[in-house]
């Protein structure tokens, strides 16, 4: 008898513990998750390229991730978003992404802490605390920062997900139109971080890129082989790697910002929201430290979303600024800069089409010929994707990718200008 | 045309209440029934969310009238009821329906609150002692919007289909009251009526200007998986994964 309840006690703690593993693991269901919710991402694709220069990530001048010599397999991307609250209102908040093949990395692209205070007031406050992307990247609304529409980002988001991440703490007041009968929404935010003194750097030497790879913490990026950079030349103290998120004077930068979303409360899935970003991280362009200079940027931001109904949005995003290095060293960059791009989607179901055209430009402003750093070009982006359910995604893409950057012609293998046409097929299981 | 195109544009619309007083002679109190119709004629939509109550005559000393414990459930990702009259001091229930927490608070005057994170666990309750709209949002899911109208009078009908019934009144002088969450709130839409034991069925034409109800449903975007309540338990995936199902 004895005997019997122990079995049925171990049974019982057993089960217990399958239901708490269980609930643990990705399948999770029921309460035990609420807490920690764990969403992940695998992406495979298969890619092909026209054309004979290297991907950047290659050391090439090609801005886009795969060029000749890459393998038609690729492991494109895995990662996970873990979260955990700490206190009703407080949500702690890591993202960790890891990619093979062209440096192979794994880092931690966000970890922040999360602060929503119920509201007393019509306002609502937000607080977030760590380290985080910019608002504003109007694609990237999928988990861990990916793309809905397309597989790679536009030209813009590309370089928000490379080159700006903030170690920072940013506060949101929004002011939502149902409490007050109005059809529009209001948020205001600003923030002051640290930790991104060589944003523009990557803009400038390498210029603008179109990829779906995203920074972390502590991601280096090779430098081509650019005689300004080479032993002996202006800029010989610039480290073999490009390290975008890093602090190099220790003195804060600030962005400031607002959405403004109208037609949420009362329209028929028809809503257009509108926001505005002034960043600058002011960097001291006269500090090199561990070989990354100081790059003062700023620029303004602007963005539209625009669901005309439930299946049809256009997105649009333009980005205008200016990055200064070097002022008072021997030798200083000066480069204003500019991308917009405009984006129809069209979702049918689980099927999903988008265009997208991008426009990019560098202006070198410093008159130093041995860097000239223009460059312009666009590039044209068509995506269909297909969700077959339980998280699967199937994507293919093309990107025709043109460019011109006098640059080039340091480099006697290359040409001024680059036109290259790439082809994803993802495959994507989030969980 | 132009007009009617404006209104459109605005989603106003234009409501007259029609009363039907009948009288039982054998209680001694009367029926009313109320009907509302938009001004051009046609039947209101979401009549369900509209209310209608009556104060004065010592309604405020009248016992309370609710069969049940009133219930302001949070279900598929919305407040459920979206509109809930309540008696002043009545316990209003908040059972959560779904299989993730919610986070309910309202700020509005004198009947502020909180309910932290909670599942099913417990339910937890509230009572009102003061009278007016409260406003309630989740901290967790911010397009989740509900009211509960708090009021001084056992003598409140929420509107069933195109109707609202309140039996048993007691004759005397009344304050009839008429509450939707699209009106302007600023306005108090009230009449004057006399209920007395042979009271005739009477039409009354109020005329209120009435925005569309501010939207309480979730996105399209939060759900990726279809929603469905306790009875049927799966995990209702949150914003941050919808992507997953065909957006």
């Amino acid at each position: 008898m004895a005997g019997q309840n122990k079995v049925i006690r171990h049974t019982k703690i057993m089960a217990r513990l399958g239901f708490l593993l269980g609930s643990l693991g990705l399948h999770s269901e029921a309460y035990a998750v609420d807490k920690l919710k764990l969403h992940g991402l695998l992406d495979v694709q298969a890619v092909t390229v026209t054309g004979r220069d290297n991907s950047w990530l290659d050391g090439g001048p090609l801005g886009l991730r795969y060029g000749e010599g890459d393998n038609l397999i690729q492991f494109a991307q895995g990662g996970f978003d873990l979260s955990y609250t700490l206190a009703p209102t407080l949500k702690a908040d890591v993202t960790a992404l890891a990619y093979t093949s062209d440096q192979a990395e794994v880092t931690i692209s966000e970890a922040l802490l999360h602060y929503r205070p119920i509201p007393n007031s019509q306002w609502r406050q937000e607080y977030r605390v760590g380290v985080f992307h910019l608002p504003g990247a109007l694609e990237n609304r999928g988990p861990l920062w990916s793309s809905p529409y397309s597989i790679t980002p536009s030209v813009i988001n590309t370089w928000l997900g490379e080159e700006a991440r903030v170690l920072g703490a940013e506060t949101r007041w929004s002011l939502p139109g149902k409490f007050r009968q109005a059809d529009y929404d209001v948020s205001l935010y600003g923030a002051i971080f640290g930790g991104n003194d060589t944003l523009g750097m990557m803009l400038t030497w390498r210029g603008w890129a179109q990829h779906d790879r995203i920074a972390g913490i502590g991601s280096r990026y090779p430098v081509a082989d650019l005689p300004q950079l080479r032993d002996g030349a202006l800029f010989e103290q610039q480290a073999r790697r490009y390290q975008p998120i890093v602090e190099v004077d220790n003195r804060p930068g600030y962005y400031f910002g607002g959405d403004l979303i109208l037609g949420k409360q009362f329209g028929r899935g028809r809503t257009l929201k509108l926001s505005y970003l002034y960043y600058d991280n002011q960097a001291d362009p006269t500090v090199i430290k561990n070989g990354q200079y100081g790059w003062e940027t700023k620029f303004h931001h602007l963005g539209a979303h625009w669901r005309l109904s439930n299946k049809t949005e256009v997105l649009a995003q333009a980005l205008s600024g200016s990055t200064l290095m070097g002022k008072g060293l021997t030798s200083s960059v000066e480069a204003d800069f500019w991308s917009a791009y405009t984006m129809l989607t069209h979702r049918l179901g689980a099927h999903r089409a988008t265009l997208r055209w991008d426009r990019f430009e560098v202006e070198d402003l410093d008159e130093t010929p041995e860097d000239s750093n223009h460059e312009h070009g666009h590039s044209w982006t068509l995506s269909y994707s297909l969700n077959w359910g339980k998280g699967f995604k199937t994507s293919l893409s093309r990107i025709h990718w043109e460019s011109e950057r006098q640059g080039r012609h340091y480099n006697p293998d290359q040409g001024h200008n680059i036109k290259t046409q790439q082809w994803q097929l993802s495959l994507r299981k989030y969980w | 045309m132009i007009f009617k195109r404006i209104k459109k544009r605005f989603g106003l619309s234009l409501f007259v209440a029609t009363l039907l007083l009948n009288s039982d002679l054998s209680t001694a109190a009367a029926t009313l029934t109320v009907s509302v119709k938009t001004a051009d004629g046609s039947s209101l939509p979401n009549s369900q969310v509209s209310v209608v109550y009556l104060t004065g005559n010592g309604s405020d000393k009248m016992p309370s009238r609710h069969s049940s414990t009133p219930e302001m459930a949070q279900q598929n990702l919305q407040f459920s009821p979206y509109v809930k009259v309540v008696q002043r001091n009545v316990n209003v229930t908040f059972p959560n329906k779904d299989d993730v927490a919610h986070h309910v608070y309202s700020f509005s005057k004198n009947n502020a609150f909180e309910l932290p994170l909670y599942f099913d666990q417990k339910i937890p309750s509230r009572a009102f002692s003061n009278t007016g709209q409260v406003s309630l949002g989740c901290n967790i899911h911010d397009w989740m919007l509900g009211f509960v109208l708090v009021v001084d009078t056992p003598l409140h009908a929420q509107f069933d289909s195109q109707v609202a019934i309140i039996d048993n009144i007691p004759s005397g002088t009344y304050t009839l009251h008429f509450w939707h969450p699209g009106m302007d709130r600023r306005e108090n839409i009230t009449k004057s009526i006399i209920i007395t034991q042979n009271s005739q069925a009477q039409t009354i034409q109020l005329q209120y200007q009435v925005k569309h109800c501010p939207n309480h449903k979730p996105p399209r975007s939060s759900l990726m998986t279809p929603v469905t309540t306790k009875t049927k338990p799966l995990p209702i995936k949150e914003l941050e994964i919808w992507l997953a199902k065909t957006k």
